[in-house]
């Protein structure tokens, strides 16, 4: 058994102890338990200038004097008649009653974690003092006892860290029925080694956690008991000058934080935060904080120590500090680097984090193969190795996710070197006898003052993340309001899984496709569309990826077809003119490669009693590209059910005529990218003529999308285009608005 | 509290011939008439220096009574501590149904005794208690607290704790838990001429000469650590959160007939100690007794809930280390000096491991090691010895305590 885990141990023996003794014996108890855990001959607590209880002295001649002067001067060692020479360590229980524990003994020096033992008992005692004040209830301390017990067990048990502090801020939140409950451990930078930064809560919901990860131990109200190494109370968190908006609806009034330790530095805070503004925290309530804070610095110098241990052997040490794949530097040791560095963090020496993430990784995983995705992955952290100047460093975080760290480094310099990186990276590489082509998005965040490695890194990211969003191959610097735009993405989140179980928030919204020639509605397009309480309609592109993220897109999907096609059949009803109304419903890339797709869609078509041949269905150029087969073993089943199929996009990507041709689709639409340079940009009106051209020659029919005006339409009308769809005829609308355009629409062409 | 003491000490005695004022002297009989066998080995105790303390160690089988009617028969009006045994060890070697009789002699040696009743959780009070005695004695350049306890009367560790309390880090404890044959049912403790049940009684011993004192076990940890869940005292409820009795069979792969006899079981667990831990060193535990309606153990000394336990595991060869090792630094402590005497504690458990043979090879080893010096002591249910550190009970060891 390691040291640590003796010392977690014999915490949790001294809190056991605790539970179940009545006060009168409560200090008599502590000190025996006190003394006998670190084998000390003489223990003694002391209360203000009495000596309440010892152990080790003959009780007729208790030297209150030389105890109390042990208090005054804390020598490390001393003589002791009976003892001799003896190591003297003491500690404070309660700087309010002026309490102390004081032990010494003859057999060693004590070690760091005895220290910590020490104080850590010093802090039980103390909560166990103001219980039995306080709380008084034997129950309330046993069941504080028990959680806290069971909290040691996980560590002795080597539970993983997060598993522990987990449970720290569960069993935080149960006993001090706090609303929230955060635990945030940064990195240490002191001696060398260092933990990744982990944190933990209770009571939050996903965005709340990742903004809260995302915020730096030193900030906000929890950050002063960082920052001044000591537990923070207040009962008006708003009023608080530190205190961090965390948006949604949760509004936080009581508050309290308290430092975690490793060894005497702080390294985390634990927080609690409750909505109730009549709440105050008692004084055991923050005793019984501090006493959790004490069980996170134990585990956290638990850990620490188990990884030493890890990392005794050399191969172990490279095993556990690089990525096997590259051979590059992997997570956990660049992170270590990158926290040794932002030490030194200045405007003078500034480090960057370049984050380079492969684009379109996947799918030259998924239509190479891994094999190949390996070598090329090895190929590019070859170049990177090549690429960095000597004192930067590479890794590879996992996946197709490199990091490079750069020390001493000017902005402008770092952005030389994103830039070089993306050159080389873009080259062609060669796998076997493939010739893959690249290319890299990277982010970019630069630090000129000392901040969290993990911040840093995370800046990185998000800037890596608009890179992509803006395109790809290409560089981007971290802003400050990137962070904002990702809290407004988990906030959306959030209200999306209301909206997903309530259902009214969702609506499918209808834009009349129209027959360019006479102005008569040919059928509509159907659009999903979300009616969010706060932020008003949204369209699809503001939140169908986020939908697809969390994986819930089939249900909307369904949802659609199943409104749209019944609308449809009630339309068509209207009017013998209209039964041959179609309908356009765009599908994910998830839907079509769902096997149940087929039989859904018989589903719907024949629920709705309409002719298959006029429900649409769209899709786009990339999900056509799926090369596992899926895809198109879907597409051969719905053309056997009689509905159509339509390119969505057609133009912007492979635009592969085998595809047309292999899958037999009915339409083209015509992007809208291309419809709005129509009459304005001869390219763009050379190409609407060459699709319009093409599907005549196959045989396909030609939707245009986004006619927003006259010479747009006129343009269409000129090269040949029939149908076609834009706000120069209507904006998607509600079915009721749709009907009323059916209608109207119908009775000015019949005119 | 009863203190019993003669007249010793301080007789204007320079010290210079240390030899001629400290006599130990060892008697033993193994007659089975008992007012026999206490004159018997009463006078083969007594030397020609004044008696200040006898110690005697008898077998159950005796009647008490009448074996001290035959101590007074030969000596009075002297201190007198003692208690019954699970066996008596002298360097005739190992015996059951005898009585062993040791006298200090000599005013080279100062002595108070004292009594102290266990009264229901008190423990801790009656070690306190007895512990005054050394605050009455003549102190001279060595003194240690000699102490016999009935450890069938709860938490022994409790008693260990209150005299050290009382009489602090400068004085040893040292001593042993009276016996009964391996029975488990009642102990008797010898006080004067009283014999009495439930007691504590001490010795405080002043002496002239060096006091050498050492505790060994020769177990070691097998197998995974066990979490002690549920305990308080000497009972142990779950380990591992699960019943404590259903895991200790199992870890051990019990016989069927300890799984429900508890006679059985007692003599399966007497060599089968659990080890809990205590700053980084294992310390042993033994299994008295099982609860088959509760699932639980019954420990000899204190199992803290929240710690750890082992499976503890020795044979021959690794409790005979020990006992060497005990023997080796007890003696080294007295320095230059040949031992006058040596007192050994001896745990029933090892006894039970050893086998008949391996007793007796036990004792020849002591023996051995001590010279021409006379050797008492007996088979105990719990050792105690405080020198250094602040834990003073043990279970499964050997304790020596060496008088220079």
């Amino acid at each position: 058994m390691s040291s640590s885990a003796w010392s977690t141990q014999q915490l949790a023996e001294f809190l056991e102890v605790f539970g179940a003794v009545e006060r009168s014996s409560l200090l008599r108890v502590a000190v025996d338990r006190v003394a006998e855990s670190l084998d000390a001959e003489i223990a003694a607590l002391v209360i203000g200038s009495e000596v309440a209880y010892s152990l080790g002295f003959p009780a007729n001649e208790i030297p209150t004097e030389l105890i109390l002067k042990i208090l005054d001067t804390q020598p490390a060692t001393m003589e002791v008649s009976g003892l001799g020479f003896g190591y003297v360590m003491s500690t404070a229980v309660d700087a309010d009653t002026d309490c102390h524990l004081v032990v010494i003994r003859s057999s060693s020096a004590y070690s760091r974690e005895e220290a910590t033992l020490l104080r850590s008992m010093g802090r039980a005692l103390a909560l166990a003092m103001a219980n039995s004040e306080l709380l008084g209830q034997l129950s309330e301390r046993q069941e504080l006892a028990e959680r806290l017990f069971r909290i040691q067990q996980s560590i002795s048990h080597r539970a993983p860290l997060q598993l522990v502090l987990d449970a720290v801020t569960q069993g935080a939140a149960e006993l001090l029925n706090a609303d929230i409950v955060g635990l945030h451990i940064t990195q240490d930078q002191v001696d060398g080694y260092s933990m990744t930064s982990m944190t933990s809560m209770s009571g939050v919901t996903q965005q709340q956690r990742m903004l809260f990860a995302a915020t730096p131990v030193r900030a906000g109200f929890s950050g002063r008991a960082f920052l001044e190494n000591r537990i923070v109370v207040t009962n008006d968190y708003q009023s608080e000058p530190e205190r961090i908006d965390r948006g949604g609806k949760f509004t936080s009034h009581g508050a309290m934080a308290a430092p975690v330790h490793r060894g005497d530095e702080p390294v985390g805070v634990i927080s609690v935060a409750v909505t109730d503004t009549e709440r105050r925290f008692t004084a055991a309530e923050q005793e019984v904080l501090l006493s959790f804070a004490q069980q996170v610095s134990l585990a956290v110098n638990d850990a620490n120590i188990v990884h030493q241990l890890r990392s005794s052997l050399d191969s172990a040490t490279y095993l556990s500090t690089h990525d096997p794949l590259t051979g590059l530097a992997n997570r956990t040791s660049i992170l270590q680097l990158l926290e040794k560095a932002l030490v030194k963090a200045s405007p003078e020496s500034a480090v960057a984090v370049l984050f380079i993430d492969v684009d379109r990784f996947k799918n030259i995983n998924d239509v190479l193969g891994h094999a190949v995705g390996d070598q090329v992955l090895i190929e590019l952290a070859d170049r990177l190795r090549s690429t960095v100047r000597a004192t930067d460093v590479a890794a590879r975080l996992g996946g197709d996710e490199f990091v490079v760290v750069a020390r001493d480094i000017s902005i402008k310099e770092a952005e030389e070197l994103a830039n070089r990186i993306t050159e080389v990276m873009a080259q062609p590489a060669t796998a076997g006898t493939r010739e893959v082509s690249l290319s890299v998005s990277v982010g970019v965040s630069v630090a000129t003052a000392v901040v969290s490695a993990d911040d840093l890194l995370t800046d990185a990211d998000l800037a890596m993340y608009r890179a992509k969003q803006h395109g790809r191959a290409r560089v981007v610097h971290f802003d400050a309001e990137m962070r904002d735009e990702i809290l407004h993405a988990a906030e959306l989140e959030e209200d999306l899984l209301v909206a997903l179980r309530d259902g009214d928030q969702l609506q499918v919204f209808y834009q009349p496709i129209m027959l360019l020639g006479s102005a008569q509605v040919d059928g509509f397009e159907a659009l999903i569309r979300w009616n969010h309480p706060t932020r008003g309609l949204l369209g699809a592109e503001e939140f169908v990826p986020l939908i697809e993220k969390i994986g819930h897109i089939g249900q909307i999907d369904q949802f659609v077809l199943r409104e749209a096609t019944l609308q449809l059949s009630r339309w068509q009803a209207l009017a013998p003119a209209h039964h041959t109304l179609s309908m356009a419903v765009n599908l994910s890339a998830w839907s079509f490669s769902d096997p149940d797709l087929v039989s859904i869609v018989e589903e719907v078509v024949r629920d709705s009693a309409i002719a298959p041949q006029n429900l649409h269905l769209e899709i786009t150029e990339t999900i056509m590209m799926d090369q596992t087969g899926r895809v198109a073993l879907t597409l051969e089943g719905l053309r056997n059910t009689g509905i159509r199929l339509a390119v969505d996009d057609f133009g912007t990507g492979y635009s592969s005529l085998l595809y047309l041709k292999q899958f037999a689709v009915d339409a083209l639409k015509i992007d809208r990218e291309f419809v709005v340079g129509l009459g304005v940009d001869e390219q763009a009106t050379a190409i609407v003529a060459a699709i319009v051209q093409l599907a005549k020659a196959l045989g396909l029919s030609v939707v245009a999308e986004g006619i927003e005006t006259q010479v747009q339409l006129d343009c269409l009308r000129g090269l040949g285009c029939a149908i076609g769809q834009g706000y120069l005829f209507a904006r998607p609308v509600p079915a009721d608005a749709a009907e009323k355009f059916l209608i109207q629409s119908a009775f000015s062409a019949d005119r | 509290m009863n203190n019993n003491s003669v007249n010793d000490g301080s007789d204007g005695s320079d010290g210079s011939d240390e030899l001629e004022q400290r006599t130990i002297l060892v008697g033993s009989s193994t007659s089975t008439d008992s007012r026999l066998a206490g004159q018997e080995a009463a006078a083969a105790a007594l030397g020609t220096d004044p008696l200040k303390l006898l110690v005697v160690y008898a077998s159950p089988s005796h009647d008490l009574q009448q074996l001290q009617a035959g101590i007074a028969s030969v000596v009075t009006g002297v201190p007198l501590i003692g208690c019954t045994t699970a066996g008596e060890i002298a360097r005739t070697g190992p015996t059951e149904s005898s009585v062993v009789v040791l006298g200090l002699s000599g005013n080279g040696f100062s002595i108070r005794t004292a009594k102290a009743a266990i009264q229901g959780e008190e423990l801790r009070a009656a070690g306190s208690e007895v512990a005054r005695c050394v605050e009455e004695v003549d102190r001279k350049a060595h003194t240690v607290l000699f102490l016999l306890s009935d450890g069938l009367s709860g938490d022994q560790q409790e008693i260990v704790r209150g005299a050290y309390q009382q009489v602090g880090v400068a004085i040893p404890l040292v001593g042993g838990c009276a016996g009964d044959d391996g029975h488990m049912q009642v102990t008797h403790q010898f006080f004067g001429d009283e014999v009495l049940t439930g007691h504590v009684v001490a010795a405080a011993i002043s002496s002239d000469g060096p006091i050498g004192i050492a505790v060994r076990h020769g177990w070691k940890p097998v197998g995974v650590p066990m979490f002690i869940t549920e305990s308080s005292g000497v009972v142990v409820r779950s380990l591992d959160e699960r019943p404590a009795l259903d895991v200790y069979l199992d870890r051990l792969d019990a016989p069927q007939d300890a799984r429900s006899d508890s006679v059985a079981f007692s003599a399966f667990a007497a060599t089968r100690p659990i080890g809990v831990s205590r700053r980084g060193k294992e310390e042993v535990r033994f299994v008295a007794r099982a609860d088959f309606e509760a699932r639980s153990i019954h420990c000899f000394a204190e199992v803290p809930q929240g710690g750890e336990a082992w499976i503890m595991t020795g044979d021959a060869d690794s409790i005979l280390s020990a006992t060497d090792a005990a023997c080796e630094s007890a003696l080294s402590a007295l320095g230059e000096q040949t031992p006058k005497g040596v007192l050994v504690f001896d745990c029933i458990a090892r006894k039970g491991v050893l086998g008949n043979d391996g007793i007796t090879d036990e004792i020849n080893r002591i023996g051995s090691h001590c010279g021409t010096a006379p050797v008492a002591g007996f088979y105990s249910y719990g050792e105690i010895a405080r020198t250094e550190g602040v834990t003073g009970f043990h279970n499964q060891t050997l304790v020596v305590l060496a008088f220079g």
